[in-house]
């Protein structure tokens, strides 16, 4: 009789988050541009609400006929790996292009590749840098000694 | 007209020392450049008994953006060079671009050289 009473009703399963939710694609973002380049790529990532960028360091392999074409004299690279929201790569881009015209050092190339699964909402979440609340904030009760009840 | 849709980027992951051969390979195929990035392997110990290869763990990675339309071939070129089969032990796929920004035209090259507007 005890264990019954313990018994709790079963909560009801939880909605699944696209239906509550206005889930927007991600792609991955790969930009390559010169030595020295990336801090203000990744400034322009951030500004577009980027959650993640990945500096790796890497050398073209372009013939050097065409670094003295485009009036380069190392084949020194940065690639920045990013995650961002794919509504947000049409500014992005607008930056990057305004940008890549700054000077012949300053040119590279970027490309999105879409992004199909990611591991759990809260991975989604921080990717996409959406931060909502499901579930209401609770008050504090009151502060008895500056201790909480 | 959707220019950017028409490229993709092939990944070759091999041994450290092969990229010259892949970008030899790739070149031959169309492609015009790519990015090399070193890299770490942690192939599976039983997958190398099995197949009786070892495993290097020094790797470099060769990404190369190609229209979609050489794709096949310098994905094919590659496997050649530097393949499983051989001592480069390269893998190599590609994946879908939806969207591209930054690159130079084959016009735009030609427009350089004769001291014309890039």
């Amino acid at each position: 009789m005890v264990d019954d009473k313990k018994k709790k009703t079963p909560e009801p399963a939880p909605i699944p988050y696209e239906k509550n939710h206005a889930v927007v694609p991600l792609c991955c973002c790969i930009t390559v541009v010169n030595d020295h380049q990336s801090y203000a790529i990744c400034d322009l990532l951030y500004a577009q609400d980027a959650a993640i960028a990945c500096i790796m360091h890497a050398r073209g392999t372009a013939s050097s006929q065409f670094y003295e074409v485009m009036g380069l004299d190392e084949a020194k690279k940065q690639v920045i790996i990013a995650v961002m929201r794919k509504d947000k790569w049409p500014a992005y881009k607008a930056e990057l292009t305004e940008r890549f015209k700054v000077s012949p050092y300053a040119k590279g190339i970027s490309y999105i590749i879409p992004i199909n699964s990611v591991a759990g909402v809260s991975i989604y979440k921080m990717l996409a840098n959406i931060q909502t609340i499901d579930k209401p904030i609770k008050p504090k009760k009151s502060l008895i000694g500056g201790i909480t009840k | 007209m959707n220019v950017q849709k028409d490229y993709e980027m092939i990944m070759a992951i091999v041994n450290t020392g092969f990229t010259d051969l892949v970008m030899i390979a790739a070149k031959a195929a169309g492609a015009r450049g790519g990015t090399v990035i070193t890299a770490h392997g942690t192939g599976n110990k039983d997958i190398e008994k099995f197949f009786g290869v070892v495993v290097t763990p020094e790797k470099e990675i060769v990404m190369i953006l190609v229209p979609s339309a050489i794709k096949d071939n310098v994905l094919l070129a590659i496997n050649k060079e530097a393949g499983m089969d051989t001592k480069g032990q390269g893998i190599a796929f590609a994946m879908p671009v939806d969207d591209v920004v930054g690159i130079v035209t084959d016009q735009q090259i030609e427009a350089a050289k004769n001291g014309g507007e890039q």
